[in-house]
């Protein structure tokens, strides 16, 4: 949005101070606070660092502030519940095939019987 | 439980039975005729055992090519008649009901692809389901085999944007797994550990594969009502194709796939196979029977079973339920590698897993026309080394020829001279009925979709036909290259080599470098073996050109058709254009749509590649990451130790200074995790910058 009035240089305030402001507001934002919730905790974290903090100061605030508010940082669903990304297990087992090797010849001779004995329609069923 | 829904009525096992004795006499009568035609028009000075080697290869070869015009040929007449009277969709109802007592699962394996593609196609197919109201009877689940951290964060990002959007926590579901043991078969196998009780039936999917919720629909129905079917095929469209080379496949594949998924319907009946996805499976059978162990001795001909699918529907078949190919199913999309280097390393792949099952021909208990089907996929790239042979001995037969004096007088008594004989309407026969095998199924494909009014859906009758000419002029010229990279690998994995796993390229466009690269051998063996032939017998040059045209002109031909400037120049000239360019179906419409869909903005200077350096940065993605992995053990001091190591690595020299298996180190442990997300955001600007932190 343009600026309406001139915009004067901030007066007392550090490159520090500033920096602060700007890297706590961006973790906020990444936190997907709620606007006025993400300035309310970037504004508790500065006050408590006092003026003029370096933004690691500043940081260190506001992740003891969310420690107090969020001791879990669990995810919830829409629901509410934590968030899970698979169902409950319901575990059974799964055993390896027999993979034996018939012989050539034994697997031609075999052919030939089942051709001769069943009129060729084989089949297990 | 899983006998119940055995075999029990033989009625198409003994119609299978005739109908494979008829395709081998087709197949065999033919080629023998054809074999004797060649040897009369070999030259007979040259000596027998040059000449009994060229006959046995053009034997094989004739025979491999002819399979595949009889199964087009049956297949158009199935076509024409409007369906097989033992397809597996006959007499499904009208509507898309499913019944309320279970439920199936979708699963979408994926390792180390664009977690954003696989989300959309996800959406697309939940989406779907939902629109006819029947989304309750399924679950969603993504498996993840991926070993790229970047991979892991963003498919857990995606999972959750997903989900969070379609609501639907509890219906799509995310699990990675640690160590993709046995790699895709591992992971469905995984899947059935966990799950797999929860399920009557599962649907594999390809991670770039879609389908219609109509077709899961129908495809549970005839798993319903055929209670013997153990996996039900459907066969794949490729879609969403734009090189010139995926355009000109595209292409073939939905004009002539139909009537060729047709025909192998008529041969294959019950004894069909499973083609890896794109197909519903009883699970229950599936567990007890369908279990792949490793091979004895090493890979590449030992160990896990790479192409585990032909492996699985035979293991099915052998426990007594029938694997078919719902020919006449639509709504099952797939897509196809964008270039012809991506083609040949997923071929490498292949290859390897057919030429493994020469270990499984003669396993007891598997059906004859499986242990077929298993020698047919080795003949898949086997055929290329015969064919290479074929060429190599026609050649060496060229070369003979000139420097070989001719008997005139034969030794023992005789009126006449024995003068050398050439019959040019027996070699024009010849030549015109190995054409007919090799295009005749495609003019026949043309003329089905024509007559039946389908050349809109094409492009136009002059388009298509323009297409087909196109289509077959780009397969001529690529045919040499393919044999040659066949050749070369089943040489090479009989030798011993093995492939890896690599992700498959879905967009990326082949540079003249990594052609070249790739290619270069070709090339110099196509120009020396070119003009050696010129040199020493100009008349068999001609015969041979095709060929090393095709060879010598490997590296402009794989980077030209690699162009997707080439593929929409094609699609602006209305040629290679399919029924889902023209009309295309709504769920690839709303694919397309996701897809371009705009991210959301975001305040990090991180692209979504970013997967490690945004589950360190953004408090979101990390709170995600930590609540999806928070199950984990108490680590020993030394391990502590190395993690804090990593931990002071990444911090001191950036994200980019770890590998990704320590990258993998730390997002496995929570704490370490934890520790480090609170130390990056501490750091001084210049520092952080490195982080994304601006």
């Amino acid at each position: 949005m343009p600026c309406d009035t001139p915009c004067h240089p901030p007066v007392s305030s550090s490159a520090n101070a500033y920096a602060g402001r700007d890297r706590v507001l961006l973790y906020t934002r990444g936190m997907n606070a709620a606007p006025v919730k993400g300035i309310e905790l970037a504004l508790q974290s500065m006050r408590q660092a006092g003026e003029n903090a370096p933004p690691g100061e500043v940081m260190e605030q506001l992740f003891h502030i969310l420690r107090e508010e969020h001791p879990a940082t669990r995810l919830t669903d829409g629901n509410g519940d934590p968030l899970v990304s698979a169902p409950p297990m319901n575990r059974t087992a799964m055993i390896a095939e027999d993979m034996d090797q018939l012989s050539l010849s034994g697997s031609f001779l075999r052919w030939l019987r089942k051709r001769f004995t069943s009129g060729g329609k084989g089949g297990r069923a | 439980m899983t006998d119940n829904g055995k075999i029990t009525s033989p009625a198409w096992i003994s119609a299978g039975n005739k109908r494979r004795s008829v395709l081998l006499f087709l197949v065999i009568a033919p080629s023998l005729l054809a074999a004797s035609i060649l040897y009369s028009l070999l030259p007979k000075t040259t000596g027998g055992l040059l000449n009994g080697i060229i006959i046995v290869l053009f034997i094989v070869l004739f025979s491999w090519i002819s399979v595949g015009f009889w199964s087009s040929v049956t297949g158009l007449f199935i076509m024409l008649r409007q369906g097989d009277m033992f397809r597996a969709t006959a007499g499904l109802p009208e509507s898309c009901d499913l019944p309320e007592n279970f439920r199936t699962a979708l699963l979408f394996p994926v390792y180390n692809e664009d977690a954003r593609m696989v989300a959309e196609g996800v959406r697309t197919v939940y989406a779907s389901l939902r629109q006819l109201g029947i989304e309750q009877h399924f679950d969603v689940f993504i498996l993840s085999d991926s070993t790229n951290p970047e991979s892991w964060v963003c498919e857990e990002e995606a999972w959750h944007t997903l989900t969070r959007e379609e609501n639907a926590y509890g219906r799509i579901f995310y699990r990675r797994r640690k160590s993709n043991l046995k790699r895709k078969s591992g992971n469905i196998a995984d899947f059935c550990r966990r799950w797999g009780a929860n399920y009557k039936y599962m649907i594999v999917f390809d991670a770039d594969s879609i389908m219609s919720g109509e077709t899961l629909a129908r495809m549970v129905q005839a798993m319903e009502s055929k209670q013997d079917i153990g996996i039900l095929q459907t066969p794949p469209k490729a879609f969403g194709s734009r090189s010139l080379i995926a355009r000109a496949q595209q292409f073939a594949n939905h004009l002539y796939g139909p009537i060729f998924a047709a025909g192998l319907h008529y041969w294959q009946l019950g004894d069909a196979q499973y083609w890896g996805h794109n197909a519903i499976i009883r699970v229950a059978p599936f567990m007890d029977y369908c279990q792949l162990p490793s091979l004895p001795g090493k890979a590449p001909l030992g160990g896990d079973i790479m192409s585990h699918d032909f492996v699985e529907s035979a293991l099915m078949r052998r426990a007594g339920f029938g694997v078919w190919l719902a020919y006449d199913l639509e709504g099952s999309y797939e897509q196809t590698p964008p270039t012809l280097v991506d083609e040949l390393i997923r071929d490498r792949r292949w290859c390897q897993g057919n030429l493994q099952h020469s270990r499984l021909v003669f396993t007891r208990g598997f059906f004859p026309t499986h242990r077929a089907l298993f020698i047919n996929g080795i003949m898949s790239y086997g055929s290329a080394l015969l064919w290479f042979f074929f060429l190599l001995a026609s050649s060496a037969q060229a070369m003979a020829e000139l420097f070989v004096v001719p008997t005139y007088f034969p030794s023992g008594p005789s009126l006449f001279p024995d003068w050398p004989q050439y019959f040019p309407n027996w070699a024009l026969s010849l030549l015109g009925g190995t054409g007919a095998l090799l295009f005749l199924p495609k003019i026949l494909a043309l003329t089905l979709v024509a007559c039946k009014g389908g050349s809109k859906r094409f492009g136009g009758f002059a388009a298509m036909t323009a297409s087909v000419f196109g289509e077959v002029v780009i397969s001529t010229f690529l045919a040499p290259v393919r044999m040659l990279f066949h050749s070369f690998f089943v040489v090479t994995t009989l030798l011993g080599s093995r492939s890896g796993w690599n992700a498959q390229n879905r967009s990326q466009e082949t540079t003249w470098g990594d052609a070249i690269r790739f290619h270069w051998w070709g090339t110099l063996l196509g120009i020396a073996w070119g003009t050696l032939m010129y040199l020493v017998n100009p008349g068999f040059f001609l015969w041979l050109s095709p060929i090393v045209i095709g060879l010598a002109l490997s590296i402009p031909l794989s980077v030209l058709t690699s162009r997707v400037r080439l593929g929409n120049g094609a699609r602006l000239l209305h040629l290679f254009m399919t029924p889902a360019d023209i009309d295309p179906p709504r769920e690839l419409v709303a694919f397309r749509r996701n897809v371009r869909k705009p991210l959301p903005p975001c305040p990090f200077a991180l692209s979504r590649e970013k997967g490690f350096t945004r589950a360190v940065v953004i408090p979101r993605v990390f709170a995600l990451h930590l609540t999806l992995i928070s199950h984990k053990r108490r680590n020993s001091p030394e391990k502590n130790a190395r993690l804090a190591a990593l931990a002071a690595k990444a911090l001191d020299r950036g994200p980019d200074a770890l590998d990704a298996k320590e990258k993998i180190a730390i997002l496995s442990d929570p704490e370490c995790l934890a520790n480090l997300h609170r130390k990056v955001w501490q750091l001084d600007a210049s520092s952080a910058r490195q982080w994304g932190i601006v």
